[in-house]
């Protein structure tokens, strides 16, 4: 007869596997191309409306925060379609256990986001918005580590280092006074760009087969 | 008093009690997934994986997609087996504490 330990030791293991097991895909491969697209157009489209001549921070605030809110909107209405489709299809509640763990994971990075830029936008000092933003990114996607697949921390971690080394460098030359509101208008702008667009279109072709082939969550 | 007579000698075993809980925690699981989440030797999986099928609580799926794969998932009987061998172990846990307690001299 099994005694307590043995019950013990047993529950442990399915506890530990059960964890282990539970695997959670916080941007899905088709949510990541769309958000790539969008930002994609949106560097177009805010370096198509720039006012002309840039003299100051104040000047870009406004299209800024304008154009990379409507990607943000478009990207998460897109994600909440996919999600609610892929829910519908599996005959799952759409906000799934998975989804409900990854929100509380990500929570705290993006209310940060969020904090820098109601503090940073009322100020209008958007120009140093893009490397926080990568960064509080960052942070929300490396914090569902535990049940992330490997792609998520890849993806974390391209927009840590690149926001860290972006945040130096739009130090050193805000502290060289090196270049003017101009420069900086278009350098964030392809920025986000480069970060927000190019790196979810890379993740996106490279998980894509993959998430058709092993049909994971 | 329980019976304990009732817990389920085929799940009991370490390496197929691994195999039945990470099949009730996904829909299906690869042959080459469960070698590397159990780090157990083919030869070991595969038998295991042959029992559980052979009691009918483990079904096989074999496609060719871009190369032949075999997948796992629990069927109706072993998620029930499952579920009733927690059931047990958590019974045993219940009636194992007062004892403890009284061992301890509480």
């Amino acid at each position: 007869m099994p005694n307590r330990s043995d019950a013990e030791e047993h529950l442990r293991i399915i506890r530990s596997l059960m964890e282990k097991a539970t695997i959670y895909r916080a941007i899905s491969a088709p949510t990541a191309l769309a958000g790539g697209v969008f930002a994609g157009l949106g560097t177009a489209v805010l370096r198509h409306l720039s006012p002309r001549p840039i003299r100051s921070e104040a000047d870009f605030a406004g299209p800024f925060l304008t154009a990379w809110g409507a990607v943000l909107l478009l990207t998460f209405l897109a994600n909440a379609l996919l999600l609610w489709r892929g829910s519908k299809l599996r005959g799952e509640p759409f906000l799934s256990s998975g989804m409900r763990l990854a929100l509380v994971a990500m929570l705290p990075g993006m209310l940060c986001g969020l904090f820098f830029t109601i503090v940073l936008g009322w100020g209008t000092n958007v120009f140093w918005l893009p490397p926080i933003w990568m960064m509080c990114y960052a942070v929300a996607l490396l914090a569902t580590k535990h049940f992330a697949p490997r792609s998520i921390m890849l993806l974390g971690w391209a927009f840590l280092l690149a926001g860290m080394a972006s945040f130096y460098q739009l130090f050193a030359w805000g502290f060289a006074g090196a270049f003017g509101a101009s420069h900086f208008a278009s350098g964030s702008n392809l920025l986000m760009g480069l970060t927000f667009g190019l790196f979810h279109l890379i993740y996106a072709a490279c998980t894509w087969p993959r998430s058709r082939v092993s049909a994971t969550p | 008093m329980f019976d304990f007579d009732k817990l389920d000698k085929l799940i009991h075993e370490k390496g197929r009690l691994g195999i039945m809980t990470l099949l009730a925690a996904r829909p299906s699981w690869t042959f080459q997934d469960l070698k590397a989440e159990l780090v157990l030797s083919d030869g070991n999986l595969v038998s295991h994986l042959r029992t559980l099928h052979d009691s009918g609580y483990v079904a096989v799926t074999k496609e060719i997609l871009d190369r032949p794969q075999t997948s796992y998932a629990l069927t109706a009987k072993g998620r029930k087996q499952f579920e009733d061998y927690l059931t047990i172990l958590e019974q045993i846990l219940k009636v194992g504490r007062p004892s403890t307690d009284r061992d301890s001299g509480k």
